[in-house]
């Protein structure tokens, strides 16, 4: 399993959760955090830490979009290690509901505030440059006359994968020896 | 072996094994030369481990098992034969290296919890190591009139290491005598037969753990708890506490309980 950063994350950001990530999984965009699903050690810390309840385990249900984005944005985005500037207007979106419209993902310039900041990978300096983005030198700039997809969310039932259902929390066997 | 064998190559936050104890065949305890910046808060874990054969090192999460004070980092842990970090660290030697990460976390921390009377360290198996760190910690004894470590393990040799950290922190220079008065040790057995055996959450759920030790049943008004076990244990025992009107803690708003699992169990 992993955690991974849901919904309510969105125009919150408040980034407490990377303060206390022992590995640096999480990955930043404009308006939203992710966490690396193959980098996560499912230790669970960041998931009290994140003052809008925004942290889940995977093996939540109805969360499968969400795990999809994570997945495709942590390649994508910058690793963020240190907390940043918290948006001023983060608690007033916190508990917002239907925000997943507004999630920037800086892959189409038909997104608002589609001109991205230059972000620095500073010591990571792994972030991977996707769609939507040229490397310039040692940092990364968003491509604003990129055409990559616009993620689109719809509300999904839960899917029992094979008619049983999972029961709390699952330990993936090799995540620790 | 020449000399120069012995010599082992620098390695990138490479820390020198100073000591080693096989407690038995599958639990092992070591300590480590602690890197000069490096601080951390009693009770915090780090990423430990061994260059991969491929280059890239192969990490995993220990809890702190010494205080912030100390000079040295202990770290207790489980063998796997066929583990991917344990099957080469149990074989370490002093003089080694290991790698420590010196960015720690973790929510087993005082500051994590509201003020209180009496704490609790609920541990099964390796669980233990965050409270090896807490109780040796003054604040500990600053900050609760109580301290209660309880450790359940399925075998009396798994139990041996809790009881050299018992006997270790009643001669404790530091915080020795103020354990004398408050620290209790309560560790049970689930399959071997010993002093005291069952699961943690039946002696709650009976009473008989507070019958032991003394205490009124679990109140949210004056009790902490502290958990760190086997998810299994985890879920358990959040569910006894949630029932009782407890509330989760974490660094950024204190609560009356936290929980971290045991990441090698």
């Amino acid at each position: 399993m992993t955690y991974i950063v849901t919904e309510n994350c969105i125009n919150c950001k408040f980034q407490d959760c990377v303060e206390v990530c022992p590995v640096d999984c999480f990955y930043e965009g404009e308006n939203f955090l992710v966490i690396h699903p193959d980098e996560c050690i499912d230790c669970g810390v960041c998931e009290p830490e994140c003052p809008a309840d925004a942290i889940k385990p995977d093996t939540e249900k109805g969360l499968g979009d969400w795990l999809a984005i994570n997945t495709k944005y942590a390649e994508i985005w910058p690793n963020i290690t240190e907390i940043g500037t918290v948006p001023a207007d983060a608690e007033d979106w916190n508990g917002k509901p239907d925000k997943a419209s507004l999630l920037i993902t800086g892959e189409s310039p038909a997104e608002p505030h589609a001109q991205k900041p230059v972000y620095d990978p500073g010591e990571a300096g792994e972030a991977t440059p996707g769609p939507g983005y040229e490397v310039d030198g040692a940092r990364i700039r968003a491509d604003t006359t990129g055409d990559g997809d616009v993620v689109v969310l719809e509300p999904r039932a839960p899917v029992a994968e094979d008619g049983t259902e999972i029961d709390g929390l699952r330990i993936k066997s090799d995540a620790q020896d | 072996m020449t000399a120069a064998a012995t010599e082992p190559a620098q390695l990138p936050n490479g820390q020198t094994v100073l000591s080693v104890k096989h407690w038995d065949d599958r639990l092992f305890s070591f300590r480590v030369s602690r890197p000069a910046s490096f601080r951390f808060r009693s009770g915090e874990f780090v990423m430990i481990g061994l260059p991969g054969d491929t280059g890239k090192p192969i990490l995993r999460a220990y809890s702190i098992a010494s205080p912030f004070w100390d000079e040295e980092l202990e770290f207790y842990s489980i063998k796997v034969p066929d583990g991917p970090l344990t099957s080469k660290l149990q074989k370490i030697q002093p003089g080694d290296q290991i790698i420590v990460k010196t960015k720690s976390t973790g929510t087993l921390v005082i500051d994590a919890l509201l003020p209180g009377k009496r704490l609790w360290m609920l541990s099964t198996g390796t669980g233990v190591a965050p409270f090896a760190s807490l109780m040796r910690e003054p604040e500990t004894y600053e900050k609760f009139e109580q301290v209660i470590l309880t450790q359940t393990c399925r075998l009396n040799s798994e139990l041996e290491y809790g009881e050299d950290l018992e006997r270790r922190l009643m001669d404790d220079p530091l915080v020795g005598e103020e354990a004398q008065q408050k620290f209790v040790r309560y560790a049970t057995t689930t399959r071997e037969p010993s002093d005291r055996m069952g699961r943690i959450t039946d002696l709650m759920k009976s009473g008989k753990l507070f019958e032991d030790l003394g205490t009124p049943p679990l109140d949210p008004a004056v009790d902490r708890v502290m958990i760190c076990g086997s998810m299994g244990l985890n879920m358990d025992i959040k569910e006894i506490l949630e029932e009782r009107g407890f509330t989760e803690g974490a660094n950024s708003r204190p609560g009356e309980y936290v929980v971290e699992r045991a990441f090698v169990d």
